[in-house]
């Protein structure tokens, strides 16, 4: 990728403010697209994940869209059977070709 | 005609500046701080929503001019002559071509044509649009407490029910296909 491209195209993880409560620490963390053109652009933002720091531990706990999983897995078993009926009509299709000749 | 043309480029350029200006802000929708809300203190528990954030733009522009071709005077010339020997022969009853003998549409029609001394033999336009659209969507709730971290996700029904009947539509229609070409 060129470096103008680079300028044009941009995903990238940021860090926001740390919220400190008690020994507890929490980090969270989101992740920007940037698509830019010469008289416009694109941003989509969304949140990842929350770093934990007590202590000396840390730990990252990941923040699942769930109503956007369960979108795309309903979408994706759509299209899946989509496919299959596709299969199948021009598995068909052939078996009338052949009953023919 | 100058200082018109320049006041139009002026005022262009400057609207585009603001344009470009507008676009740059964009990245500000790229922080974490237009993702994350401010912390807020709810019974001993700090809490943050999470949403995601979706925002695009576009503007444009255009601005042109045009001045009359160097072969105008040769045309012109050419048209006169034409005219001239129209302007001879007719000798009609029809209104219209009254007005053209005493060079009422004729001499409007020159006018327009014909370049005038202060210059104003010149045309120009120009215009710009733009458009955009932002949405955001509630994601999860992050609790920050003595106890630990806990992020609950905020569910939307409403658009799973859409894509469940969706799904459901689909697979419907895609099932009565495959029984129907089995019975084949």
């Amino acid at each position: 990728m060129t470096q103008e491209q680079q300028q044009r195209v941009e995903w990238r993880t940021t860090s926001g403010e740390t919220v400190t409560v008690g020994e507890v620490a929490a980090t969270p963390q989101s992740q920007a697209l940037t698509v830019r053109w010469p008289r416009g652009g694109w941003v989509w933002n969304r949140p990842v994940a929350v770093l934990v720091a007590r202590g000396e531990e840390e730990k990252r706990i990941p923040i699942v869209d769930v109503t956007r999983v369960a979108q795309l897995g309903l979408y994706g078993l759509s299209l899946a059977f989509g496919i299959l009926g596709l299969l199948m009509w021009v598995a068909g299709r052939d078996k009338d070709d052949e009953r023919d000749i | 005609m100058k200082e018109t043309f320049d006041q139009l480029t002026a005022t262009s350029v400057e609207t585009q500046k603001q344009a470009i200006q507008l676009i740059e802000k964009l990245l500000t929708v790229a922080q974490p701080g237009a993702v994350f809300s401010e912390p807020m203190e709810v019974e001993g528990r700090t809490i943050i929503t999470a949403s995601e954030v979706n925002l695009g733009l576009g503007v444009g522009f255009g601005f042109g001019g045009g001045t009359t071709p160097s072969d105008w005077k040769q045309e012109k010339e050419e048209k006169k002559g034409k005219k001239g020997s129209r302007r001879h022969h007719a000798k009609s009853a029809d209104p219209h071509e009254r007005v053209e003998l005493e060079g009422g549409a004729d001499a409007e029609e020159e006018a327009a044509d014909e370049p005038s001394a202060s210059g104003e033999d010149a045309g120009m336009g120009g215009g710009g649009g733009g458009g955009g659209g932002a949405s955001g969507r509630p994601i999860a709730v992050i609790s920050v407490g003595e106890d630990g971290v806990e992020v609950e996700p905020v569910v939307d029904a409403t658009k799973i029910a859409l894509a469940f009947f969706t799904a459901l539509g689909s697979m419907a229609f895609m099932l009565m296909k495959m029984r129907k070409a089995a019975e084949r």
